[in-house]
């Protein structure tokens, strides 16, 4: 990802929480129909609303939550899905150290911005908040990330409890909407590569692709990640 | 595993801290730290929080792409795609490109069904 530039600080008018809901905005709206998505794949699975609603409240990991859905289906052991969950969030790792120069000092304020601290709100977050005043970051973070939690939990709630008549009223909606998720993931890797990272991704792609075609979706991740990996070449040798 | 019973629960609470945790940990431990440092800078690992979100974009389009059939389905969703990964590239913001990815997909598969 693309360091920013860094850049004057901004007036906030309205306030810094409000300036966080409006970097939040785009967030927002992509979020609401993978949630609702999300509730929609929830019922159909076999799951009660409430674990539906829950799941988002308390996992708030969008990629670990479709990869339970689907456990559940292939009826995959707990211990499986809690290390898959743990290999594909190993990623969240990396979003400490790259903010933490521009978050508030205090570490309960830190810890509080964690739980919110998703791949899109990290991404938003590492992109504008040097243009944020220190003194008001805690506020701006606090809400950029409560938007974000908050629509994830209101579009699963819609897709638990209107999802049904969605699809029956508006079935093309659903399909659009449904397509929401492949965009959601190409977006972030469009957005992860950088130059150095290019052949990884490249090579994460090609061998992520050959397991899902052969039918291996979970090991497609995991093989994905490995050649990403093997094909990084040390930043000197990279550059 | 199945929907009901403990076993739910239990992975969806491990997941949940589990998740907690890769977020917060970093936190935790000492700014200084070289482990975490190298993580988010030149280190082959560098290419681990990319080259999962690959695989997983791999794990969700494919089979979505082998499902389809004929032109009337491939255009909408080669063209969503390809609309997201410019918008991707060119706004840096992947909830816009999120909606931009969708729009497309969703006029084409109107036209492309209105052409059928």
């Amino acid at each position: 990802m693309n360091r920013p530039s860094p850049a004057p600080h901004l007036a906030l008018p309205g306030g810094a929480g409000l300036a966080g809901l409006r970097a939040c905005l785009p967030v927002m709206i992509g979020y609401f129909p993978v949630a609702v998505t999300f509730g929609i794949a929830g019922l159909a699975t076999g799951l009660s609303p409430l674990q539906v609603v829950l799941i988002s409240m308390l996992v708030y990991a969008g990629a670990s939550q479709f990869l339970l859905l689907a456990s559940i289906k292939a009826g995959t052991p707990w211990l499986w899905v809690v290390a898959l969950c743990s290999l594909l969030n190993a990623r969240h790792l990396l979003y400490g150290p790259l903010l933490s120069r521009m978050l508030p000092q205090r570490l309960r304020s830190r810890l509080k911005i964690a739980f919110l601290l998703t791949d899109e709100v990290f991404a938003t977050a590492f992109s504008r908040i040097e243009q944020v005043a220190p003194a008001h970051r805690n506020r701006w973070m606090t809400l950029l990330g409560l938007g974000a939690w908050l629509t994830w939990i209101a579009g699963t709630a819609v897709g638990v409890y209107a999802g049904d008549g969605l699809e029956r009223h508006y079935p093309m909606l659903s399909q659009v909407m449904r397509f929401a998720l492949p965009a959601l993931f190409l977006a972030l890797v469009c957005q992860s590569t950088t130059r150095v990272l290019r052949w990884p991704v490249m090579a994460a792609l090609a061998v992520g692709a050959a397991f899902a075609a052969s039918g291996h979706t979970t090991l497609a991740i995991l093989a994905g990640a490995v050649a990403g990996c093997v094909c990084q070449r040390p930043r000197k040798e990279a550059v | 595993m199945t929907g009901s019973g403990l076993e739910f629960w239990v992975a969806v609470v491990a997941m949940a801290v589990i998740t907690y945790l890769t977020r917060a940990l970093p936190f935790l431990l000492s700014a200084r730290s070289r482990l975490l440092r190298r993580l988010a800078e030149g280190s082959s690992l560098a290419a681990l929080g990319p080259a999962l979100l690959a695989g997983i974009a791999a794990a969700v389009i494919v089979p979505d792409i082998m499902a389809l059939r004929g032109w009337p389905q491939w255009l909408p969703y080669a063209g969503g795609l390809l609309a997201t990964a410019l918008a991707a590239r060119r706004l840096g913001n992947a909830g816009v490109a999120v909606i931009a990815g969708v729009a497309v997909y969703g006029v084409l598969l109107a036209l492309a069904r209105h052409a059928g």
